[in-house]
């Protein structure tokens, strides 16, 4: 039977090439839309690389303090910060902060490589606060206070693309500029603009570690859960009295996260009624266009229920030939599909494309299937004698 | 083999009531050939219809082989079909998106055949109205007297008890139409098939063993032939 039903499809081809390429267009919108929406989904399924939560951010701007007073002020704050017990850990940052808007981006080198990626200056409690796991080598430490070198940390995805491995990373220079850096720990990838982002070359990213005096930073403090309110005004109170001059701004990085993600849904809820719209115009096509081929066999289906056969038969048949017709415009949509992944277009990875292909075949196939059932069901119930003055 | 009793068709509309039957009692034994005539419009193809479970009576009761057609499932009536009639149409019916070898497969696509049995059995059907040489081609391929020898493998195919032909010849010139008489004919003799015909060509009744007419949904005349 099947063998038939590809005869016979093949056979009518010129006929059905209007359907044909109704598939094939289909099958290349859907195909988009599940593209895009795995990249999306996968983005937001991958790990951050680094613990947001319970993390109060203190913006620091010394407006007009004399340089001299500024460095004497921060070590202040520090000797301040660590006096609260109920403090688990705090660190100060450049303004590169998770879910910030701030990016700084540098060009960096091997012999062979080369490389952009994000720049984080840090100090020696930035993991510990952020619970960044430390794949390969070390994190800072006061060891590298008095090092002859410039110490830095990679990303898992930077070493790699510079050395082939994170464990090949340790030890090894890199350059930026005339300045020549030593990698002493590779860490996960750190997804610091949130998780619909994939960071500069896929994930790059590159810690030093910096004296904070320079630039305004930002203290980050990790707080016990239960004492996080109460503790709250406590710290603002005492900064302010440490810094009169200083503008100091507060907020929870959960909360800037919310932010952040609020303002990527917002495309992305976009794209998704634009896709739904396509989505039901694929639909609506179809089933035009399968009512219409169908409506147009019924001289053909009297034929074939006075030969014997049932009403049943006639309904699988029928939606039969238009999964076999499906498939002859998907093979030729899978030609193109099956071409995204192997170019690696878009620097998309390869699961996300196989994934929109399957899903795109299954919905074209669960399609095919919904908009020819009702139609066939009501051509296979005409009456014998009628379908065949239709011939 | 066939007994027809009582049989009505009435085609209703919202202010029509047309009559087709009326009251139509008829027995055809086994192995008979028999023609129906009458002028157009007087109800031979609705008859032929009801004996092919193609169309249902209004009342009355149709016996085929010995089983009372009444309350069968529509999946029943497609399998008595395909087991035990065949089909002839005026108009060919073929199917010219499939070749001549697959429209004569067609009534065993619904039996539990393998592809293989299926084949040689076309094959055979074809070879039995001069075909042979021309399974591979499609309907339009074919002069309108081929085409309608395909039906009649097609119709046999199945090796059916009973053959329904309705005008059979009737968009055939004369020779092409007793070539396919002689066919019919010759499966009459030869295999013993029941066959029912409609036509509107009296010289092709009379190489029958019986006509019947029929006039506005009544039989008017029967007429047995010795031959």
């Amino acid at each position: 039977m099947i063998r038939l039903l590809f005869k016979l499809i093949w056979n009518q081809r010129r006929k059905h090439f209007g359907i044909f390429f109704e598939f094939f267009f289909s099958f290349l919108v859907l195909f988009a839309v599940f593209s895009f929406g795995f990249s999306y989904l996968k983005q937001y399924l991958s790990p951050l690389g680094f613990d947001y939560k319970d993390i109060w951010v203190v913006e620091l701007d010394w407006n007009d303090t004399p340089e001299e007073e500024i460095s004497e002020t921060l070590t202040l704050l520090k000797n301040q910060m660590l006096s609260y017990g109920q403090i688990e850990t705090f660190s100060f940052s450049g303004k590169n902060i998770p879910f910030s808007t701030s990016s700084a981006i540098d060009e960096f080198s091997t012999e062979g490589e080369q490389v952009d990626a994000d720049v984080f200056k840090v100090d020696d409690r930035f993991a510990e606060l952020f619970a960044v796991n430390v794949q390969e080598g070390r994190w800072f430490g006061e060891e590298d206070a008095v090092s002859t070198y410039s110490p830095v940390v990679l990303t898992a995805s930077m070493a790699e693309q510079l050395f082939g491995s994170t464990a090949a990373a340790i030890e090894q220079q890199v350059q930026l500029r005339e300045q020549t850096l030593k990698v002493v720990g590779v860490v996960d990838n750190f997804r610091y603009r949130g998780e619909f982002s994939r960071g500069v070359g896929g994930g790059n990213g590159i810690f030093f570690r910096k004296d904070l005096d320079s630039n305004p930073p930002i203290l980050m403090v990790k707080v016990d859960q239960e004492a996080k309110a109460s503790l709250e005004a406590t710290i603002r109170q005492d900064l302010r009295s440490i810094a009169p001059g200083w503008v100091i701004e507060t907020n929870y990085l959960s909360d800037l996260r919310n932010k952040k993600l609020r303002s990527a849904l917002v495309p992305l809820a976009i794209v998704l009624i634009i896709s739904g719209f396509l989505l039901v115009n694929v639909a609506l096509g179809l089933f035009g266009l399968l009512w219409q081929s169908i409506s147009k066999r019924r001289g053909e289906i009297g034929i074939r229920k006075s030969m014997g056969s049932s009403n049943t038969e006639i309904t699988i048949q029928l939606i039969g030939e238009m999964l076999v017709l499906a498939s002859f415009g998907l093979i030729i949509g899978l030609f193109f599909a099956i071409q995204f992944p192997i170019l690696n277009v878009f620097g998309l990875s390869s699961s996300v494309y196989v994934g929109a292909i399957i899903a795109a075949v299954a919905s074209i196939y669960l399609l095919v299937i919904l908009c020819a059932y009702f139609p066939s069901n009501q051509a296979s119930k005409l009456p014998i004698a009628n379908a065949l003055r239709f011939e | 083999m066939i007994s027809l009793q009582n049989v009505e068709k009435v085609y209703q509309t919202t202010s029509i009531e047309t009559v087709a039957l009326d009251g139509i009692n008829l027995e055809v034994q086994q192995g008979e050939f028999l023609s129906i005539m009458g002028p157009s419009g007087c109800g031979k193809s609705t008859l032929l219809n009801i004996m092919g479970l193609l169309d249902e009576p209004s009342a009355g009761d149709v016996i085929l082989n010995g089983s009372k057609i009444t309350g069968y499932s529509n999946k029943q009536l497609a399998r008595f079909r395909n087991q035990n009639i065949g089909f002839i149409f005026q108009s060919y019916h073929l199917i010219n998106d499939l070749k001549v070898i697959d429209n004569v497969e067609l009534p065993l696509l619904y039996r539990n055949m393998s592809r293989k049995e299926r084949y040689d059995l076309s094959v055979e059907a074809l070879t039995k109205v001069g075909l042979k040489n021309r399974i591979d081609h499609f309907p339009n391929q074919l002069s309108g007297g081929q085409r309608q020898r395909v039906a009649i493998a097609r119709a046999i195919v199945g090796k059916p008890t009973i053959i329904l032909a309705d005008e059979p010849t009737g968009n055939l010139d004369s020779r092409m139409g007793n070539e396919i008489m002689d066919i019919l004919l010759k499966l009459n003799e030869e295999e013993g098939t029941t066959i029912v015909m409609v036509t509107h060509d009296e010289s092709m009744a009379l190489k029958t063993h019986r006509l019947a007419r029929l006039f506005d949904g009544t039989w008017v005349e029967e007429k047995a032939f010795q031959h």
